[in-house]
């Protein structure tokens, strides 16, 4: 099942960019819409109307909903999470109120914003998802919630995976969970790191060729050739310990490898896709690139599974800029930090 | 006509006109209906009266009080003109023009062919805030009006009128109003000039 995240910005030859101008109709049957100019301000309108209308629905209708979901983790989720009026959109029109049903043979581009990551929900969650629905005829939120407030100590809400123990030693410590992340076009996921990387150098160059064979200068003439790009390394220093308090759990490797995979493309058929990556730093946008390297280097202690437990995780990333950049948009940047 | 085929196509992919329909089961009237409002006399179950191509890529950019004023070397007011309605002008001559070849058709039943100008509009060629961003940029370089945020200003807009006037004044009488977009005339005066 997939979804394709839309806003009322959304016209109809967008969608046909994205979806392909034979499936345009399919879509829109899948999501009982007419073709129109502004099919994405006609899409959310419809919710508006269902909000204002107040439509209710019942906790069985909202059981049925995520019954549909058990496949895909993060429209569950999604799901489960639906303010009254988004249930209501679910219920009539098997939509989200601003995501669009998309059916299976209409093969998408990841990198367009496509909910449905084929990933079953675990049991303990949808277990605890259909007991909610049952006795309070919603879901609690704080079964998705991964760490709770006296793991962050109430400074970071948020939190990396519910399996994290609590009790361990390490719910003491300040951990910057989701201050540091690294987001991947490829699984439109966040990978997030306990700590904040070590000093990180950032700057741009330009490159000019010397004019070849000027006679009777003193100085050699500069052509301009190119401008940057933007590189930078960052090293991340961390324990194996610092997830769970267990070493063995296996939430370093876990990092690591999702961050040695962001080298590699994705092959699907003779279309080669190649992962965009993000780092965020505080909610910021630090660079936004092609991972171009990635080492780690392991340091003792030894651990219980024979493995060192201290780890180096470098790896640079190459600018690929979001927007233009000349002189003007350069000089124009936010804030530093 | 090959450009009529071309248009239809586009309304088509672009939802202007609402049902998938191949070209040639699309007439002529439903094409101009979906391009322009031409009045009560032209409805069509294929197209939205409140979404028409025209209105969506060339709504009027000017307020009712904006005005163009031309002065001589003294100083002098030469020329004066509401910009508010000289949109308007030209909005109601392309309704009329394709009024009086839609009658023409309905009579002789030879195929309509417009003035060139007007398929320029109809196709979205001419230069406005929904144009592709490097023609905006060569129009408003052109009528030196070029803006870090590359918009389509007002005052492009009136560098377009005073552009189209002198242009527009070598026609025969009659022939067509001047325009406030980048319509290609404006850019080949312009290139001209330079």
């Amino acid at each position: 099942m997939q979804y394709l995240k839309i806003d009322k910005t959304l016209s109809l030859s967008k969608l046909a960019s994205i979806v392909g101008e034979r499936n345009v109709d399919t879509v829109l049957n899948a999501n009982s819409l007419d073709r129109s100019v502004d099919i994405g301000q006609d899409f959310i309108s419809r919710a508006v109307k269902l909000a204002e209308d107040e439509v209710v629905t019942t906790y069985q209708q909202k059981l049925n909903i995520i019954n549909q979901f058990v496949g895909d983790s993060d429209l569950f989720e999604k799901a489960a999470l639906s303010e009254e009026h988004a249930w209501a959109t679910l219920t009539y029109y098997n939509s989200f109120p601003d995501a669009m049903r998309v059916p299976e043979d209409v093969h998408l581009n990841p990198a367009e914003g496509v909910l449905g990551n084929g990933e079953p929900i675990p049991d303990r969650v949808y277990n605890a998802c259909v007991e909610s629905l049952k006795t309070t005829h919603s879901i609690d939120p704080s079964i998705f919630a991964i760490y709770n407030a006296s793991f962050s100590g109430g400074s970071y809400g948020i939190a990396a995976n519910p399996d994290h123990a609590i009790g361990t030693p390490f719910q003491y410590f300040k951990f910057p969970w989701g201050e540091v992340s690294l987001y991947s076009t490829l699984d439109d996921k966040m990978i997030y790191f306990p700590v904040y990387p070590k000093g990180f150098e950032d700057g741009y160059t330009a490159n000019y060729e010397d004019m070849p064979e000027m006679l009777y200068q003193y100085e050699p003439w500069k052509v301009y050739k190119s401008s940057g790009p933007r590189e930078m390394s960052f090293t991340f220093h961390f324990h194996r310990d610092m997830w769970t308090g267990d070493h063995r759990d296996g939430y370093a490797n876990n990092v690591i490898r999702r961050c040695e995979a962001n080298c590699f493309p994705e092959y699907d058929g003779s279309l080669v896709k190649v992962p965009l990556v993000t780092l965020y730093i505080h909610g910021q946008n630090l660079i936004t690139g092609v991972m171009t390297s990635c080492k780690k280097t392991w340091e003792r202690p030894i651990g219980l599974d024979g493995f060192p437990l201290v780890c180096e995780l470098t790896f640079s990333i190459t600018e690929v800029s979001p927007e233009p950049l000349n002189y003007t948009t350069v000089k124009n940047k936010g804030l530093i930090g | 006509m090959l450009v009529h085929d071309i248009i239809k196509i586009k309304y088509v992919q672009l939802g202007y006109i609402k049902k998938n329909y191949p070209y040639h089961l699309i007439s002529d009237e439903e094409m101009f209906s979906a391009f322009i409002d031409l009045g009560s006399e032209h409805t069509s179950s294929l197209v939205d009266p409140n979404v028409r191509f025209f209105d969506r890529y060339y709504p009027n950019p000017f307020d009712e009080t904006d005005e163009y004023v031309k002065k001589d070397a003294d100083g002098n007011i030469i020329y004066k003109a509401n910009l508010y309605d000289a949109y308007n002008n030209l909005k109601s001559y392309i309704v009329s023009t394709i009024n009086s070849y839609l009658k023409a058709f309905e009579v002789s039943g030879n195929a309509i062919h417009l003035p060139n100008w007007i398929y320029t509009y109809m196709l979205g060629e001419v230069v406005y805030q929904q144009s592709d961003y490097l023609d905006i940029q060569d129009t408003l370089a052109l009528l030196g009006c070029s803006n870090i945020d590359n918009e389509f200003t007002k005052d492009a807009c009136i560098a377009c009128y005073k552009t189209s006037l002198d242009y527009t004044s070598t026609l025969a009488t009659n022939t067509r109003p001047p325009t406030v977009f980048g319509e290609p005339h404006i850019i080949k005066s312009l290139r001209l000039g330079t």
